[in-house]
């Protein structure tokens, strides 16, 4: 190696990165919707180009499970614009059986050419705020097929050769109940895949095609490499787990994901074969949405330095056969994959790994239970509020350090709204915002604690709700407990409420109406008989836990002055440890 | 009789002083920095004095004026060696602090520990209160559940309590009633109140920066007061003043009461320097940067204003006040470089820091670094650093990268260093490229500034990168930010939430409000006797409804009212503005205002720089020797100038290498460098490569 061989692939790859970044802020800045600009669920990356075939070489951290899916949607959209590709053409894509995960998630890219041939890709993949389809925000749980799903968008150019297409514009925003968000989060996309693809024409013209192709496949060896070696540090063999999804949202219950990961030397193979078929409700995951959870759940267990490119799945396979509920057959409906089942496929491949690489493990918080409401403001205007407040939170532990904030980060980087702008911007009080004690995963290291979330409307309010974790809270690691199972409950008026089962749809309510969210704590990881006691202590000084408990959940004694007896706590350790 | 304005900053190995007089002279020092930062303040008084043949006393009283930046706040945070503090806030919402809206630092990593609790949940209590977004009180102020909950805060003897209630920018009523009520059970306590502290919306923002400002206000309160004793003692008649996080100076009655707008204190002072010596040389728009031995911060100044950020995170807490947006990476001339798991060459970000340093400092550190590489490749000379008060050891240096970088990689010690150069040189252009292009600029448009005893070493290379086609070096760059402390004029910053479509705003309103501001800004300035010389921005933070990002537009126009053409002003300004940092505009979207900014320059009595006249071209009374440097693997015979003995004028053809007391100066191959009539260095970069 000269040092030109060390430098430049570090350069070019730096360069890639920060571009990466650059697509990101541009489009946290520049969309309109919350969905984009606070929720933060989109990711942007780079691809190289070599004979029509891609490669990820650059990823921005934004929402993890979109890791994966958008390699496999750049490819699709490759494969159908083969031979009729030009400079300033602009696609988009968003098929669940080709390439996509559910609808809504859409991909936005550009290739860059050099010498007529294209060499780079930036790409944008996001979830939009309203896909047309029988229901806003394109969840339905009613769905029975992919069509009722909401719009399929098979790749198409919304630009080409640098002139929007109008007409692609006006069929997407006629079929779209938000227009002007999605028009305006449509050119956020475009604009940074533009300002990527110039950045990117300035990094090859200084360094030229070959020594950039040569340091782009550098850096995806060095990731190979770095990944070969965590892999290989882990135990050889074959491991079984198993999860269940709660229902498919029409009274089927306990719905089986199985995993059969093997681990020999640097190579990883995960095979889902054991799973449940697929389902009639739309709990299904069409094969990029299984592989993007796959490796949500494995960028999680891995260095947080490694760089994220191609190099990182090379060693890893996964096998999901056809017709099962990780990989339907058309067109059975997939709306709800992004949360159940991706959050089983992700728990499955954890508990698995947690067989051969127990420390790497943690963070299995992801299932949500989504609600969304409507109604119509005094002005008249249409409101859609996702009550995000409601569902966020439960943060599982890890080796290492307890659950804690809100949302874990091993699946997205959602934020928050405010409260305060909640209120100034929709018809609603929310009441309460606060953790709960004794509502988590015990373990070594805890979960963090679940939280009540009370959300009043003030005008009549319509709401669907999607119940998920409530039979099967997330799974605790090593010894360490479940999480806490989540509810909800419709403060309909005075005297009525009802509790979720599995779903309601459109229910309506008078003003005055509430929500009421006990989102479940995280799981825990390790034995929480071996948590030092003066942890559990600052827990009790601090409210996460009572004194009953310290004693249910960790042996510890505490008196009415809230001291520790140590005799009695040692005591009871020990006799449930014995007893275990 | 000739007085003196001092500015001192304290960093973290040195306490630099510039002490300006009335007459137009400038001295400048250094000295070490001690544990009880006013131990080295004092010391740099007293080298300053006997450096003018005074004593203390004496000196003192001839000082008008002296302008401190500090890092007592910033430790104190950094560090979580702040006060035990209290929150109190809205029954309901107590753990909206350590929500922090569910933001973590990475996406990726489930080991992540949680920030250090400043606050731990215990002593965050909630009370029995609501106010609504109009203002109106939903639920009146249960005064027995606040009692309650302070005499709890007083039972676990909190110094600190912070007032946070849902929507007291509006109505602040609850948050004042709670003040009194812990005035009359606690009256020592430190108190902080949110609307009077950040009376903005968004109740995560406004909590942490709350809770911020009370953890580390006793610190610094303590801290102005004992110093300002002491100096008082020891003869100073004049004004104390601090340097704030925004760039201005306010009195320490006021940096005590707001400790959260001091949490730059130190760093600003670079900044507020190079808007000033930017006007003087001739270049409005720059990127300033300033290595250090652990770190590397970058900001933006445009049309000589430095660029103001409302986003800032420090120690993993949020601070929302407007703050100079300087971007921090972990880069420096301490930086180790290192080969990973992956058999990959990194530089950074972990540093040698101060001790055991480099290796060539020989006080044990045997980890390679940019320092190392540097003074391998020729650009640092080992007798001349910090004008030879410290000699390094080239061999130790040499060793280093030839053992862990060059045997590993297969590599000549000189490539080695070079490829730590050119690595750690990448990383600084990409995070320059990053500030800059996420706020829609194109750093080509802008002259970069390099100050810091590091800086000026990689700053050609770096232009070079980013296709910056001109670099200053200013004269005093290694005491640069105490000179900018020195300069600074007064400014306080008030804002105030206005929650309003822009169709609907009401002049009226909006007239009060800034009216109301601007009372209460001159009353924060009232307490000195400087200036009554008062400079009046008005800022009104907009964006399109739907969006979550506000842009901050000035109004232009400074007249006693702002009318409705003001106003259709404005609103142009606001597309235009939008179109220029997020790349779109639409001129038929709604649009909504948020918060209104006001901000209160006391301008100071002007220093102004004398121009020296030039003289020759030629800079040959200036070689002070020559030696073997190596800006690629053949080195080049290179001619070594004393920085002391160029004059405004003299011309240089690079490469080249100028050294001055505290800082280094490499001209690459290709540059060229003249100095101007304020004695700065200017190099032109001939071979910018865009990138």
């Amino acid at each position: 190696m000269t040092k030109n061989d060390i430098v430049l692939t570090r350069l070019i790859a730096g360069s890639l990165e920060t571009i990466a970044l650059e697509m990101s802020a541009t489009v946290t800045r520049t969309a309109r919707s919350p969905i984009f600009n606070e929720a933060h669920d989109f990711t942007t990356a780079i691809f190289d180009v070599t004979r029509n075939q891609s490669r990820l070489v650059a990823q921005a951290p934004g929402c993890t499970i979109q890791l994966y899916a958008i390699v496999a949607a750049v490819d699709s959209a490759l494969k159908s614009f083969k031979h009729d590709l030009h400079p300033g053409d602009v696609i988009i894509a968003s098929d669940p059986y080709d390439g996509g995960t559910h609808i809504p998630d859409q991909v936005i890219l550009t290739p860059l050419f050099i010498d007529r041939e294209p060499i780079l890709i930036p790409a944008v993949r996001a979830h939009m705020g309203d896909v047309g389809g029988p229901v806003p925000g394109g969840y339905n749980p009613r769905a029975r097929d992919i069509w009722q799903d909401g719009i399929i968008i098979p790749p198409l150019k919304i630009v080409e050769k640098g002139e929007k297409r109008r007409d692609i514009f006006d069929l997407i925003m006629a079929n779209n109940r938000l227009p002007d968000w999605l028009e305006g989060d449509l050119d956020a996309m475009i604009g940074a895949c533009k300002l990527a693809a110039t950045r990117l024409e300035k990094v090859v013209h200084r360094y030229g095609v070959h020594v950039v192709r040569k340091s782009l496949q550098d850096a995806v060896s060095y990731t190979k490499r770095r990944m070969a070696a965590e892999i290989g540090s882990w135990k050889n063999g074959t491991f079984h787990a198993e999860t269940y999804i709660d229902h498919d949202y029409l009274g089927n219950n306990d719905i089986p994901v199985r995993c059969t990961l093997t681990v020999q030397d640097s190579k990883l193979s995960i095979d889902f074969s054991h799973s449940a078929k697929q389902v009639d409700g739309f709990v299904n995951s069409p094969l990029a949405n299984t592989i993007s959870f796959v490796f949500a759940a494995i960028a999680g267990c891995i260095d947080e330095d490694i760089p994220i490119n191609e190099g990182l799945i090379e060693n890893i396979s996964v096998i999901a056969p056809l017709g099962s509920i990780v990989n339907p057959t058309m067109p059975a409906p997939v709306g709800n994959c992004t949360c159940i089942p991706g959050a089983e496929i992700a728990e499955v491949v954890l508990l698995a790994l947690e067989q051969c690489a127990p420390k790497r493990v943690g963070m299995n918080s992801h299932k949500l239970p989504l609600a969304y409401s409507n109604g119509i403001d005094t002005d008249g205007k249409r409101w859609v509020n996702l009550n995000f407040f409601g569902y966020t939170g439960g943060a599982g532990a890890a080796y290492g350090t307890d659950g804690w904030g809100l949302y874990p980060p091993l699946m997205t980087g959602v934020i928050l709204p405010s409260i305060e702008m909640t209120e100034m911007q929709y018809p609603t009080r929310i009441h309460q915002h606060e953790y709960i004690s004794d509502f988590m995963g015990a373990g070594f290291w805890r979960g963090a604690p679940g939280v009540e979330t009370r959300i009043e409307y003030l005008t009549t309010s319509h709401t669907n709700v999607m119940m998920a974790g409530a039979r099967h809270p997330t799974r605790g690691f090593c010894g360490g407990k479940d999480g806490a199972p989540n509810k909800i409950v419709l403060e309909i008026d005075r005297t009525n409420e009802l509790e979720v089962q599995e779903t309601v749809f459109d229910a309506t309510m008078p003003p005055g109406g509430a929500l009421h969210f006990w989102r479940g704590g995280g799981s825990g990881w390790g034995d929480p008989l071996e948590r030092p006691v003066s942890k559990v202590m600052e827990d009790l000084r601090d409210g996460y836990i009572t004194v009953e408990g310290a004693l249910a959940d960790y042996g510890v004694v505490v008196d009415c002055d809230q001291i520790v007896d140590e005799k009695l706590t040692n005591s009871e350790r020990k006799r449930r440890k014995a007893s275990h | 009789m000739t007085t003196w304005t001092l500015g001192i900053d304290v960093g973290g190995t040195f306490t630099d002083i510039v002490a300006i007089c009335s007459d137009g002279a400038i001295e400048s020092a250094k000295v070490p920095s001690t544990s009880d930062q006013s131990e080295g303040v004092f010391n740099s008084i007293e080298k300053i004095a006997s450096r003018l043949n005074r004593d203390l006393g004496s000196f003192l009283s001839s000082t008008e004026l002296i302008v401190h930046g500090t890092t007592v706040s910033t430790n104190a945070l950094l560090e979580y060696q702040g006060v035990k503090t209290g929150l109190i806030t809205t029954e309901g919402f107590r753990d909206e602090l350590e929500f922090r809206r569910a933001y973590k630092e990475s996406v990726f990593n489930p080991r992540l520990a949680p920030p250090h609790a400043i606050v731990p949940r215990y002593l965050r209590l909630g009370v029995k209160e609501r106010i609504d977004h109009t203002g109106k009180i939903l639920t009146p102020l249960d005064v027995s559940s606040c009692r309650d909950a302070i005499n709890q805060l007083k039972s676990k003897q909190v110094e600190s309590i912070a007032i946070c209630c849902l929507f007291s920018f509006v109505n602040p009523t609850h948050e004042l009633h709670i003040a009194d009520l812990v005035r009359e059970i606690m009256p020592e306590v430190y108190i902080s109140l949110s609307s009077e502290i950040l009376p903005e919306i968004r109740e995560f923002e406004r909590t942490s920066t709350t809770v911020v400002n009370a953890y580390v206000g006793p610190l610094i309160a303590g801290y102005l007061d004992s110093l300002h004793t002491n100096l008082r003692k020891n003869g100073f008649t004049g004004e104390l003043f601090v340097m704030q996080s925004n760039g201005g100076v306010q009195t320490i009655a006021e940096a005590s009461k707001r400790a959260v707008d001091t949490l730059l204190s130190g760093p600003a002072g670079g900044v507020t320097a190079s808007a000033y010596i930017g006007r003087y040389a001739g270049y409005p728009d720059l990127i300033t940067v300033d290595m250090g031995g652990t770190s590397y911060d970058v900001s933006v100044i445009q049309d000589l204003q430095p660029t103001v950020t409302t986003e800032t995170w420090i120690g993993r807490y949020r601070t929302a006040v407007p703050m100079l947006d300087i971007h921090t990476i972990g880069a420096g001339g301490g930086s180790i470089a290192w080969i990973d798991e992956g058999g990959g060459l990194q530089v950074g970000p972990r540093s040698a820091g101060a001790t055991p340093g480099p290796a060539c400092y020989g006080r044990g550190g045997d980890d390679p670094t940019v320092t190392d590489a540097d003074v391998v490749l020729g650009y640092i000379d080992p007798h001349s650093f910090l004008g030879g008060e410290m000699v390094l050891d080239a061999d130790k240096a040499e060793n280093a990268i030839a053992s862990k970088i060059g045997e590993e990689l297969g590599l000549s010690t000189i490539d080695s260093a070079l490829a730590i150069t050119d690595i750690i040189n990448n990383n600084m252009s990409n995070a320059m490229h990053f500030v800059t292009t996420k706020r829609g600029y194109d750093p080509r448009d802008f002259t970069l500034l390099a100050m810091g005893g590091a800086g000026s070493v990689h700053a050609g290379r770096q232009a070079e990168d980013l296709g910056i086609a001109t670099v200053i070096v200013p004269n005093l760059s290694p005491v640069f930010c105490a000179l900018g402390d020195g300069f600074a004029n007064l400014k306080v910053t008030e804002t105030k939430t206005y929650y309003t479509r822009a169709d609907d705003l009401d002049l009226n309103i909006l007239n009060s409000l800034f009216r109301e501001m601007e009372l209460r800004g001159k009353d924060r300035l009232s307490n000195q006797a400087t200036t009554s010389n008062f400079e009046l921005r008005r800022i009104v933070a907009m964006r399109y409804v739907g969006e979550v990002h506000e842009v901050p537009v000035p109004i232009r126009s400074r007249t006693l009212r702002i009318t409705s053409l003001n106003i259709t002003n404005l609103i142009k300004d606001f597309h235009r503005l939008h179109e220029k940092i997020f790349a779109h505009k639409d001129e038929n979207q709604s649009i909504e205002i948020l918060t209104l900014r006001l901000e209160l320059t006391g301008i100071r009595r002007t220093i102004d720089l004398a121009a020296i006249p030039f003289e020759k071209e030629d800079s040959s009374h200036g070689i002070k020797s020559d030696r073997q440097v190596y800006f690629s693997s053949d080195p080049i015979n290179t001619t070594v100038y004393d920085g002391k003995k160029l004059k405004p004028g003299n011309f240089i053809p690079g490469p080249a290498i100028i050294e001055q007391w505290g800082t280094t100066i490499v001209i690459y191959p290709g540059q060229e460098v003249l100095i101007d009539s304020y004695n700065n260095c200017v190099i032109e970069i001939g071979s910018a490569i865009e990138l």
